[in-house]
């Protein structure tokens, strides 16, 4: 009798074990799954037009607090004389020591950040966009001043400053924003030429005011209806 | 003589404040003052006068000046808390768009097919005799007026007292039902009381803000600068958990994607994880809170005549914490595509006892088939946690118009609304009609039609006389097809008020020219209890006259003299004192006209001379009853935790139909365009609609940027640019698409389902077909 | 009609109970600095016995701790 209940009580556990067993595996099995969703591409999670507006904004409050130094200024036309068109992309009006690089790291040094360069007597200018690295691809020195032959190339003039609408407003974004995504770059900061400098860098939501005025490839006339 | 004496007091004050400021200066160097940012602009003989802004329901003081008679430029108005000075481009470009090219100025009546011009009065006497005709053969429900939350506050009170006192309809409604009808019985549900308990100055104390399906960059660019300062100021952190990629998203410190309707799930998860972490504050749930639920399944409202009540049922915690059971992060993850850690992370966030939250919402929430019960939700959060109704803590419902809150919430122009309570009580419709000068009996006790059955029933016949003022429903209503048909159908008569033709003064018998803005006097309410009072700053061009006016001409039209008095010179403040004795206790009480027009805007309850900042909180609100907390909106003064359930949406995508279609705004065009597009600026930045696709479905379906898409759905189709990698980036299996251009009118593809509580439409969730063009 | 400008300190913290008590007035004009405690306060009354009743009840705002006149003029 007495073996009979041993046997009985180990037979008890033994299911209990079982059960146990058989409960935490359905529970286990309830919470494992495959997600329905299929996870998004992350090369194309990123917005570079609208990223790039806040890219230097955590030096916002910096910029905001930084004394202007009038000496080393630099005016718009400084500026444009480097570009042969608007929008073209600047020479490097300065020697580079090493030919033989893409520039990389031996412009970004300099044109990452900014700075004073004391053999130029000039703060440096900040790129925005420092992520492409192959910078000679694009901008290239200026070794001679005579020409091949001359050209009947016609310029095309930047706007003047001040394009709004009314007294108050704030002017538009007068270039495309391709490769000029990040306003702070060239906006603000010691580097920035003097005219088209912010006067409000740490308010950063630069697009919440200043629109594109040429997105489209075409001029936009006016709003009209589209008549039935 | 009078302007010489007046002109020498003004510049000898001039001077006097000039010695003032330069003898501060010297004492103090780099001494700022608001009203010298104001004085440095080239003003030349600019005249500033302080308006709120005519567009979003942010409300930014704005000071208009004014040469010549002409209004020609803006600032923000650094006097005012609002927006401290900031305003956004559609701010800085507001007056432009009262000079577009094809403004009405002329009354315009249609004759066998075409418009005719005429004058004022005729077209006054028209628009009488054929509502008085119309009511007599039909009945009093078959005449109807429908606005918006761009009436100002005087518009709106004489619409609801004409219909609903005068004519004895409860045909009042207005395009906020589309916009903020949710957000209302939200709060109604959860605190008995409409309108936020917070302000804007709880962006300056969070430490962590929350926006819910809000592309706050886009749609409130000012308050998210002021969020985006305490980011890099006081290193705030924002969460952005919404169903695509905005700058919103880039901007913030952290994006959080989730699938279309899932938000209910998460929210109840966040709910379960405060729960599961004991986070929740005990003696804050057990002294201001009670617990309820509600019907299931609810439906869509698809059908006409669609018929709803809630049933609210007492519940206990345990059983709240059992329903919650279901809403393990892990649950969630499954179908809401967020992932159980970062639901953790906001659930974290949320109940972390030292930091300050404020969550942020707008469209996402309300434009929802369970729209009162994401509102819910999220006030449970807040009320689970106790974070409400102090500095920083703060549900915040933002709105779209510069008057949802104003006119159509606060003076109630919806079909079950009276200034104060609702037509449903009897002493709400004896106090409103003693005030109104009419019989009780006038103001019949039942609502007839929300916005959508309104327009439905117009197609049916139901209603045969209709007037649209200040909106633009033939672009705004979800199916819009349907509507626009209806509306032309024979034996409609249709009166539009506007200041440009739009898609909706196309289907109407009448166009009236409106004065705008400061074109006339007004006041609105923006989403933070603000009231903003503004003077009449230019002569409207034309015949154009402010929908009060119209208003009030035709009541007296129809004999109502005794109830509308008014002068025309003082009218906007006879109708304003007279609409604030609704509203004379210390749980609502409005600021003064004098004060108004000495302030930029003032917070309502304003009571012994103070407005509210806080409400519900004994600290700050003087109607508080019970130290501590008192929502006194409800019973026992407690609000409600609401049990809601994740319910699918009305529609979602199929083989055939396999994409959501979400749509929304732009930053550089408010609402339909009508105004915007009208400003040269923002329509060169934006010039017309566009379909966002993910790059992914893009490239498998062989279309790349800036190529013609077909958009085929249940009830049209149409056919847009897309743009890839552009301002926004939907997930795969996802488009978006902006309402506000009237050539590509993206309304013919939405779907018409509601939240049945709110009757609020769902414009951010329907299936269509993607084809390149 | 005089007309007077002033640069008014308030007393510590009280600057917002200054402003608004201040703006109470009717006779005067309130610009308070942006980032500094000062305010400046501009007065126009209509006779000299009125401005002085009023310079005295000024005086009196408990808020206020110090006010400087720096300008004034009269219309007349």
């Amino acid at each position: 009798m007495k073996r009979l209940f041993i046997l009985l009580f180990f037979a008890l556990l033994i299911i209990a074990a079982a059960m146990i067993v058989a409960n935490s595996l359905r529970a286990t099995n309830e919470d494992a799954y495959t997600p329905i969703i299929e996870p998004v591409d992350d090369e194309y999670t990123i917005l570079p037009k609208e990223q790039g507006v806040f890219e230097r904004a955590k030096y916002a409050t910096d910029y905001e607090n930084l004394p202007y130094d009038i000496p080393g200024e630099r005016d718009l036309s400084d500026y444009y004389k480097t570009q042969a068109y608007h929008g073209a992309p600047p020479y490097v009006p300065h020697p580079v020591s090493d030919d033989r690089n893409i520039g990389d790291g031996q412009c970004l040094q300099c044109h990452q950040n900014g700075g004073f360069v004391v053999i130029y007597d000039a703060y440096a200018p900040v790129t925005p966009h420092p992520e492409k690295v192959n910078c000679r691809q694009c901008h290239v020195t200026k070794e001679t001043n005579s020409l091949f032959k001359a050209s009947n190339y016609e310029r095309l003039e930047a706007p003047s400053i001040g394009n709004k609408a009314l007294v108050s407003s704030p002017p538009v974004i007068p270039h495309q924003l391709q490769l000029h995504e990040n306003c702070l770059a060239c906006h603000a900061g010691p580097s920035a030429p003097k005219e088209i400098r912010v006067t409000h860098p740490e308010r950063v939501n630069c697009r919440q005011c200043h629109v594109v005025n040429n997105l489209e490839v075409v001029p936009v006339p006016d709003f009209t209806r589209k008549s039935e | 003589m009078y302007k010489q004496t007046e002109d020498r007091r003004s510049f000898l004050k001039k001077m006097a404040i000039l010695s003032a400021v330069t003898t501060a200066t010297a004492m103090f160097p780099g001494i700022l003052f608001a009203e010298e940012q104001t004085k440095s602009l080239p003003a030349g003989d600019l005249e500033w006068k302080k308006a709120p802004c005519r567009f979003c329901g942010v409300g930014c003081g704005v000071k208009v000046g004014i040469e010549n008679g002409k209004a020609v430029a803006v600032k923000g108005d650094p006097n005012s808390t609002v927006n401290k000075g900031l305003c956004c481009v559609k701010g800085y470009h507001a007056v432009i768009s009262m000079y577009g090219k094809d403004r009405l100025t002329k009354p315009l009546v249609k004759k066998n097919g075409k418009y005719v011009e005429t004058s004022m009065k005729e077209a006054l006497d028209l628009v009488a005799s054929k509502l008085k005709e119309t009511r007599d053969q039909y009945g009093k429900d078959s005449v109807s007026i429908y606005g918006s939350g761009q009436w100002t506050i005087p518009d709106g009170y004489v619409a609801s007292k004409l219909f609903k006192g005068c004519l004895s309809t409860n045909n009042v409604e207005a395009n906020a039902r589309l916009c903020m009808a949710g957000a209302v019985t939200g709060f109604v549900t959860s605190f008995g009381m409409d309108e936020p308990m917070g302000c804007y100055e709880d962006i300056d104390h969070a430490d962590v803000f929350v926006l819910w399906g809000n592309n706050m960059a886009e749609m409130h660019p000012v308050l998210f600068s002021r969020m985006l300062d305490q980011k890099y100021k006081r290193n705030a952190v924002i969460i952005d958990f919404a169903t695509r990629t905005t700058r919103t998203s880039v901007a913030a410190n952290k994006s959080i994607l989730f699938q279309p309707q899932t938000d209910l799930a998460v929210a109840n998860a966040i709910c379960h994880e405060i729960l599961r972490n004991g986070w929740e504050n005990k003696d804050f749930i057990e002294q201001n809170c009670n617990l309820n639920k509600g019907l299931t399944n609810i439906g869509y409202g698809l059908e006409d005549k669609f018929k709803f009540k809630d049933k609210p049922e007492p519940i206990s915690f345990e059983d709240y914490r059992k329903f919650l059971e279901d809403y393990s992060p892990e649950k969630v993850e499954k179908y809401s595509g967020v992932s159980a850690k970062d639901i953790k992370y906001m659930a974290s966030l949320y109940g972390d006892p030292n930091k300050k939250v404020t969550s942020f919402w707008c469209m996402g929430m309300n434009q929802h088939t369970r729209a009162t019960w994401i509102n819910n939700l999220v006030y449970n959060i807040h009320l689970l946690t106790g974070k409400i109704s102090t500095p920083g803590n703060s549900p915040f419902s933002l709105t779209g118009q510069p008057s949802a809150c104003g006119t159509v919430r606060e003076v109630g122009t919806l079909t079950h609304k009276l200034p104060k309570g609702v037509v449903m009580n009897k002493k709400s419709r004896e106090f409103a009609a003693k005030i109104w000068g009419v019989p009780e009996s006038n103001i019949p006790p039942k609502p007839t039609y929300d916005t959508v059955e309104m327009f439905r029933a117009l197609d049916r016949g139901d209603i045969r006389f209709m007037w649209i003022q200040v909106t633009n429903p033939m672009v705004s209503l979800p199916h819009a097809n349907r509507y626009t048909e209806g509306a032309k159908k024979e034996g409609r008569f249709v009166v539009v008020s506007d200041i440009y033709p739009t898609p909706t003064t196309d289907v109407a018998d009448v166009i009236l020219p409106s004065a705008m803005w400061v074109e006339r006097e007004g006041l609105f309410g923006n989403s933070e209890r603000r009231t903003q009072y503004w003077k009449k700053m230019v002569e409207p061009p034309g015949e154009c006259m402010s929908d009060t006016w119209q208003i009030i001409e035709v009541a007296r039209r129809l004999g109502f003299n005794e109830q509308f008095p008014y002068k025309e010179e003082t009218h906007v403040a006879e109708i304003y004192n007279e609409y604030r004795q609704f509203h004379d206790n210390k749980k609502h009480n409005m600021a003064p006209l004098e004060v108004l027009e000495k302030e930029a805007g003032m917070q309502w309850p304003y009571v012994d001379g103070k407005p509210t900042k806080w409400r519900y909180n004994s600290k700050y609100d003087p109607a508080c009853t019970k130290e501590g907390f008192d929502f006194y909106g409800k019973p026992e003064g407690k609000a409600i935790i609401w049990q809601r359930p994740y319910e699918a949406p009305a529609e979602v995508p199929t083989k055939e139909y396999p994409f959501w279609l979400n749509t929304g705004r732009v930053l550089e065009h408010w609402h339909t365009g009508s105004m915007t597009r009208r400003i040269p600026v923002l329509h060169r930045a934006m010039p017309h609609a566009y379909v966002e696709i993910n790059p992914v479905d893009a490239k498998r379906l062989g279309i790349t940027d800036g190529d013609m898409v077909l958009l085929t759905s249940k009830r049209g189709q149409l056919k847009m640019p897309a743009l890839i990698n552009g301002r926004g980036l939907p997930p795969v299996g996802q488009v978006f698409t902006p309402f506000f251009d009237e050539n590509m009118l993206v309304n013919k593809l939405t779907l018409d389902s509601y939240d049945p509580i709110s009757r609020e439409p769902d414009y951010k969730k329907c299936a269509v077909r993607v084809e390149k063009a | 009609m005089p007309i007077k400008s002033y640069i008014a300190y308030p007393a510590e913290g009280k600057r917002q109970e200054l402003i608004n008590t201040l703006k109470k007035f009717e006779e005067c004009e309130v610009i308070p600095s942006e980032n500094h405690d000062i305010v400046i306060v501009i007065t126009e009354t209509n006779s000299k016995e009125e401005e002085k009743v009023f310079e005295a009840r000024l005086k009196e705002v408990n808020s206020l701790m110090m006010l400087s006149m720096v300008a004034g003029f009269d219309t007349n």
